[in-house]
């Protein structure tokens, strides 16, 4: 029970990219039928790796980690879409998938604590992400006087890749090497708990650096910074002022969601503004589908990353909502350019101070 | 076959199927031609599996509209193209195989919900949407279609149509040849038409009927409007246990009877409940494993409920309660999905019919024992889950564990089981299908099960395609050998 919930096939309408077909192409290579061809590669490599076939598959058959492998293969007999190429170069290259020109994005020097200097006094280091990085830096900026009204001392990473879009490419060398890159800048600057902007870097540094062999630190935690501010609220730390009265839903990610189990989170910070008031997508929590939009898809396949988010935001317009809520960068930012005309924002952006 | 005179008649064709479509509607790619050419038919299933080739389209065509739909027919029947429907690509009986090459017009593209009227209680839809898609729709009004099979997920509303398929509450809500009130259909020959409003009416016969169930051979349906519901008040599900099948087909039979018309009944013999059942449920006892619901206001309900229990209890069947009716609706597709159902590497098959009360036990028990004693070692089994007033339907499957690795030799096994478990259907009252249909795997039954009242079908089939492009060698028309 996967054709009808998989995103790209959502949207293609072709059987070849549901899981059932890309099953059945890999089936007559791996029987010696025929070879792999591009084809097959733009096939491949289109899958946005959501886990939503995974997710209503009652045969228990993991899809997208046979997604993962089929890349790998595809990438040893040199079978990789130019613009795949590309995504990796730019990985490498500029540090980030973007294509975007690498700038020092954050200022290292903060409350007086810059990399590397006063260890002993750095409570907590933001990592922000690629895409909160290069593309919502005002959810940075959010984060910033969150953490300065509570008191907090923190620095915030100038942006490395986490390497979790090259794994999910299957660039697994590629990966280990950036992604052991960045162990030893959060491993420098002495910070014992790092907080990450992006549910997409969390997973990819609690659940695969390990499956790419790279040690991760065991008494530095890694959290989510929405996680952290919601401990805040329940302690009274950070106390929610009463906001303009709206009606919101909540759009639960992949990463978030069905990657990390975290569903609660932005309903349980939604809770504690007061004047929000939530209203739930017919699809949520595990059965949310994907809006299509993460850093490898929005430039892979743009059309479908748009379709997918309009998709999504449709259901929302017809709530009357003023907002969607997702703790995903990239669903907020494929959310906001696909042209619906309904903001997308973060739990945190709708805490006043 | 695609006239193959040369290179560039084929791209010429091609070419003029993309000035209707676009481009990028027409697909030549391999791995699209190989992810529609097997469907949920067990033998493309096995050739693929052992590495055989299945039967490929020529070419994979994907219109929007209805308008478009007119065109490729039109084109078709001047280059005398075999054309084939394609909804989910899930039916079980080879329907949707391009077995003669050609088009095969995936309609998904022709997907969206027209209207929804809550005083009628009615919906209208394009074919080519999921029908998981077209229930979600409905869903966000608190409605329903209250059509549930286990493809709910894969098939679209046109693949129901076609071959007049059924859900879990059809007991209740009938089958889909029962909900439909109107259609949009494209003739063969590249008209648009559209059935009466709605089909209470006595102005001459029923159009509606004529294309449901027709199988992508009289046209293609575009659109359809068809009957929806509240969702219920309560919905209650309890079981039983009797001794045996009979006791258990006499419950139904008298429930049915009863007018206190439930939503499902589901009986299941005593092998499946020694497999299925157990393997699903797991509940793991002898006997024959009933299940009843019920659903609506909870005031009829009640009434209703206690009319079938107490018939149940008459008939000696022992009470399993609420929570293993209900155990039984949360894992109703189950039963359909590895690692629960039947699969490769064994060769098996459904061979679903439907009889009326005073035949129906005969059916089974002639079915049965014909597959038995004629291929020693293969497996039985089978349950009743679309009961009528006057009948009930059987849902059997044979099963041979370690059929021949050839696959030509397992081919012609598959066929005579076919043969000799149809035939003892047809000889005891049964028909050839319920409701998965025809398509190729039942096509050489059809002259045989209708007699002289075929020529009824073959004058419609010519006088609508009279080129013979729709679907060729399905549903009982035109020739068709195994390669």
């Amino acid at each position: 029970m996967c054709r009808h919930i998989c995103t790209v096939g959502r949207q293609t309408r072709n059987e070849t990219d549901t899981p059932r077909g890309k099953a059945l192409n890999l089936w007559t290579v791996l029987r010696g039928m025929r070879d792999y061809s591009m084809e097959d590669a733009e096939v491949i490599f289109r899958c946005v790796g959501c886990g939503a076939c995974k997710q209503w598959c009652v045969s228990g058959y993991d899809v997208p980690a046979e997604v993962e492998a089929a890349r790998v293969d595809m990438i040893n007999v040199g079978l990789i879409p130019e613009v795949v190429k590309d995504i990796r170069n730019d990985i490498l290259e500029r540090g980030n998938p973007f294509g975007k020109s690498p700038v020092a994005m954050h200022d290292a020097s903060i409350n007086g604590l810059s990399m590397g200097k006063g260890k002993d006094e750095l409570d907590v280091l933001v990592f922000p992400g690629c895409e909160v990085s290069y593309n919502a830096p005002e959810v940075l900026e959010k984060v910033r006087r969150i953490l300065e009204s509570i008191g907090i001392s923190y620095a915030v990473l100038d942006y490395k890749c986490c390497g979790g879009p090259l794994k999910s490419l299957g660039f697994y060398e590629d990966a280990r090497k950036v992604a052991g890159r960045l162990a030893v800048e959060i491993s420098d600057s002495g910070a014992k708990l790092v907080l990450t902007l992006c549910p997409g870097c969390l997973y990819s540094i609690k659940n695969e650096y390990v499956e790419i062999g790279v040690d991760l630190f065991d008494d530095i935690e890694v959290r989510l910074f929405d996680e952290y501010v919601l401990e805040n609220i329940k302690s009274g730390r950070i106390v929610p002022r009463e906001c303009e009265e709206t009606t919101v839903v909540v759009h639960d990610p992949c990463s978030t969601g069905r990657k990390l189990g975290m569903y609660q989170l932005p309903r349980d910070l939604l809770s504690g503004i007061k004047s929000i008031e939530q209203v739930e997508l017919l699809l949520n929590k595990e059965n949310s589908p994907c809006c299509g939009g993460n850093v490898l898809s929005r430039r892979i396949s743009p059309k479908i990353a748009s379709a997918a988010s309009s998709e999504i935001l449709n259901e929302a317009l017809e709530l009357n909502v003023k907002m969607v809520v997702t703790t995903c960068p990239s669903c907020r930012v494929s959310f906001n350019t696909c042209g619906k005309g309904i903001r997308a924002v973060d739990p945190v952006e709708l805490i006043a101070l | 076959m695609i006239p193959k005179t040369s290179e560039k008649q084929q791209k010429k064709i091609r070419d003029e199927l993309s000035k209707i479509v676009g481009e990028e509607n027409v697909s030549i790619r391999k791995n699209d031609l190989i992810s529609y050419s097997v469907d949920n038919f067990w033998v493309p299933r096995h050739w693929i599996n052992s590495g055989r080739w299945p039967y490929q389209a020529d070419c994979i065509v994907y219109p929007s509209s209805a308008e478009e739909v007119s065109k490729i027919l039109v084109f078709a029947n001047e280059n005398n193209v075999p054309v084939v429907t394609w909804g989910g690509g899930a039916g079980s009986q080879g329907g949707a195989l391009a077995i003669k090459g050609g088009i095969i017009l995936d309609m998904k593209r022709i997907n969206r919900v027209i209207d929804i009227s809550e005083t009628s209680l009615t919906v209208t839809a394009q074919t080519g949407i999921i029908h998981q898609d077209l229930e979600w729709a409905l869903n966000r009004k608190g409605l329903s279609m209250m059509h549930y099979p286990a493809s709910i997920s894969c098939s679209t509303l046109g693949g129901f149509l076609a071959h007049r398929g059924s859900g879990v509450l059809s007991t209740k809500y009938g089958k889909i040849e029962e909900m439909i009130l109107s259609m949009e259909v494209v003739l063969p020959t590249g008209e648009i038409i559209h059935t009466l409003s709605n089909p209470r009416h006595a102005a001459g016969p029923d159009l509606n009927q004529v294309f449901m169930g027709s199988e992508g051979t009289f046209g293609v349906m575009t659109e359809a409007t068809l009957v929806i519901h509240k969702v219920p008040e309560v919905r209650r599900f309890r079981s039983f246990l009797f001794r045996d099948l009979r006791d258990g087909l006499e419950a139904g039979a008298r429930i049915m009877r009863g007018r206190a018309i439930p939503s499902v009944i589901r009986l299941y013999d005593e092998a499946e409940t020694k497999t299925q059942v157990k393997s699903v449920l797991g509940i793991d006892r002898e006997g024959s494993y009933l299940v009843l619901g019920y659903e609506g206001y909870d005031e009829i309900v009640k009434v209703e409920e206690s009319i079938g229990y107490r018939i149940c209890e008459e008939l000696g069947g022992e009470d399993l309660g609420t929570e293993a009716g209900q155990r039984w609706w949360d894992h109703r597709y189950k039963f359909f999905f590895p690692p629960y159902c039947l699969d490769l590497p064994r060769l098996f098959g459904t061979m679903d019919t439907v009889a009326t009360f005073d035949r129906i036990a005969d059916v089974y028990y002639g079915m049965k024992n014909a597959i038995e004693e004629n291929f020693p070692g293969t497996t039985f089994i089978g349950h009743f889950s679309h009961w009528y007033p006057w009948g009930a339907m059987l849902y059997d499957r044979f099963i041979v564990d370690n059929p021949p690795d050839d696959p030509d030799e397992a081919l012609a096994l598959h066929n005579k089981i076919w043969d000799t478990g149809v035939r003892a259907a047809l000889s005891n009252g049964g028909i050839i299908n319920e409701h998965h249909g025809i398509g190729l795997k039942l096509a050489r039954f059809m002259r045989e099960q209708y007699g002289p009242a075929f020529k009824v079908l073959e004058i419609l089939k010519k006088g609508l395609d009279p080129n013979g492009i729709m679907n060729p060698g399905k549903l009982g028309f035109g020739d068709f050998q195994w390669k």
